[in-house]
């Protein structure tokens, strides 16, 4: 019986010891999970974005222009750590970043990141090719956000309408940029001071709208004040993507 | 010890499929490909093909609440609408493309007459919203849709969506789309051994190999998801966004000027007008097109190049006549009977 009774109290003891160590072995290898928050401003040059009729300096010709609508989608965020080549990458990736009269920053929180520490951020403005070959999509990708361009081409990547003053007599032209076409996609990538992702993080972009005519291609308005659908000249504006979006430091 | 191990797998196979078995909401005939173009995220579903067919009559998805998808798509014509360029859309205006036939869709990789559309669903927003058709806008469309419990409720069940937006409309329209299979013409059971051909439809079979018809028109969807120039202009204009130069306008590859997608033959005597611009009345027509009309073009399909430059099918009257009885035999009863006694609702 003594000895049963010890055989007993000696399975319940390991079979603590094992279920203890099982919990600490899951704790080790179970990343917590942490969060970011993206936030982007808008602005032109160094004035934040105003959309309606706040009017701002054109950037390659005399006069001034106003913005009334400003929209592009942010897609495929990944997060990496190149020092333990670990990275993550945000599932259904696709964000309709947007402004409007309120207020120039838009924001979006990314959860479940299982990485603890990132040291380069990698999105893409637009969307991929694969996605881009269908409109059926919900979320941010609906085509009641009025971001479906039809069911050839996808989406347009990134919106901009206003208007547009000359100081002759104030002309009043409009504004159209509709950038999209899937050659147009921009991989963007930011390196980034190694952050320890805690609970929560918050990441700040900057979007110079100035940069989207300014560099590498300038774009003048007075030539060139309208593009809807024409692939060579949205190329020029997507090819200035890269410089548009910077990290805020 | 092979029967024990496929008995050991069906079971298996059974255990760890926990998806619901949707496999009875259509029945794909046996002599028809295995392969089929659906998306995995808008599977079938008894209720969500009602919903697209509930859908599919509605005028209330139309601008002016006066036209649904079967205004262009009528059940009774094999889903087309027997004129060669509709004015019935919203602007009163005309088309410019033929409204096609929508049977078989699911063997389908590509919609329009130039393939601009890879899916159903992201095909459906262009007769929604285009002026000269539905002219719906998209947020009109979700608010009259919301705005009826019926429909909420039937979104819900099929979509588990509290809420309508236009890609669930969209994708209930599809689901019933794909269900429009015709595979029960008098070809079809002679091919399934049920059902004996006349001789001369015997004999317009066989040329219908012969004369290379069945290049494009492949058996058994009588198309092959491609695209081709087959003769009927010698120049095509730059206009209209380049509607008028076929595949192009999607490849952006000069080879493609002037092709178009390879129309079904099946139920082609309740589709006419024939082309996509609905040009020729009749088969009669058609068939003195590929014989004596055809014209050149940079992008002539070669199938109709003859030697020393000379272009066209050789068919004598008594062939052609053979043909157009074979091309009879295409005609699925079962499916017009079908879809035009469905209550509508």
């Amino acid at each position: 019986m003594k000895n049963l009774s010890q055989k007993k109290n000696f399975l319940t003891l390991t079979n603590s010891a094992l279920i203890l160590f099982a919990l600490l072995l899951q704790n080790c290898d179970t990343p917590k999970m942490k969060s970011a928050t993206f936030i982007f401003s808008a602005t032109i040059g160094t004035e934040p974005l105003v959309i309606g009729s706040k009017r701002y300096r054109t950037p390659n010709n005399e006069g001034e222009f106003a913005i009334e609508n400003f929209k592009l989608y942010v897609s495929n965020i990944m997060f990496i750590d190149s020092s333990r080549n670990k990275f993550h990458k945000e599932k259904n990736s696709y964000h309709l970043v947007r402004f409007d009269a309120q207020k120039n920053t838009f924001e979006f929180t990314i959860n479940s990141i299982p990485i603890d520490t990132f040291d380069e951020i990698k999105f893409s403005i637009g969307i991929d090719s694969v996605k881009n070959k269908s409109i059926d999509h919900i979320g941010d990708l609906d085509p009641n956000g009025q971001m479906a361009w039809n069911w050839n081409v996808g989406y347009k990547f990134l919106v901009l309408e206003g208007n547009y003053f000359t100081n002759e007599g104030s002309i009043v032209k409009p504004l159209v940029f509709h950038i999209g076409f899937s050659e147009n996609y921009q991989p963007l990538s930011y390196d980034v001071a190694k952050s320890n992702l805690l609970r929560s993080d918050t990441i700040h972009f900057n979007i110079d709208i100035e940069s989207m005519f300014t560099s590498p291609n300038i774009i003048n308005f007075d030539s060139l004040s309208s593009i809807t659908f024409n692939r060579k000249k949205a190329k020029l504006v997507a090819a200035n993507f890269k410089e548009m979006i910077r990290l805020k430091k | 010890m092979r029967k024990v191990f496929a008995v050991c797998f069906l079971v298996l196979g059974s255990c760890t499929n926990n998806k619901p078995d949707n496999d009875d909401t259509i029945v794909t005939p046996s002599h028809f490909p295995l392969k089929t173009n659906q998306p995995n995220h808008n599977t079938l579903s008894k209720e969500g093909i009602a919903l697209g067919r509930q859908l599919f009559f509605d005028s209330t998805l139309s601008k002016n609440k006066n036209i649904s998808c079967q205004s262009c798509h009528l059940p009774v014509k094999a889903f087309t609408d027997g004129v060669s360029l509709s004015i019935k859309g919203t602007s009163g205006k005309a088309l410019i493309r033929n409204s096609p036939t929508l049977v078989n869709l699911l063997w389908s990789t590509s919609f329009f007459w130039d393939g601009g559309a890879s899916d159903l669903e992201s095909q459906a927003f262009l007769p929604l919203t285009h002026p000269d058709e539905m002219g719906m806008d998209l947020n009109e469309l979700v608010l009259r849709l919301n705005q009826k419990a019926e429909y909420k409720n039937k979104f819900k069940q099929v979509f588990d969506i509290d809420t309508i937006t236009s890609p669930y409309v969209a994708r209930a329209l599809a689901q019933f789309q794909r269900t429009i299979i015709s595979a029960n013409s008098r070809y079809d059971r002679f091919v399934l051994k049920k059902e004996a051909l006349s001789k001369i439809e015997i004999k317009g079979l066989t040329l219908f190999y012969e004369k290379k018809c069945a290049h494009c028109h492949t058996p058994p969807l009588f198309h092959d998801n491609s695209f081709h120039n087959n003769g009927i202009d010698s120049f095509f204009k730059d206009t209209n966004d380049g509607s008028f130069l076929g595949r192009y306008r999607i490849s952006n590859n000069k080879e493609d000027i002037g092709k178009f997608k390879t129309p079904t033959l099946r139920n082609i005597e309740l589709t006419d007008p024939y082309m996509h611009d609905g040009r020729f009345k009749s088969l009669d027509e058609v068939l003195l097109h590929y014989s004596k009309k055809i014209v050149h073009s940079p992008t002539l399909d070669t199938l109709f190049i003859k030697k020393k430059g000379n272009v066209g099918i050789d068919l004598t009257q008594e062939e052609r006549e053979a043909i157009l009885k074979f091309l009879v035999c295409l005609t699925d009863g079962s499916l017009i009977r079908h879809s035009s006694n469905r209550k509508l609702e």
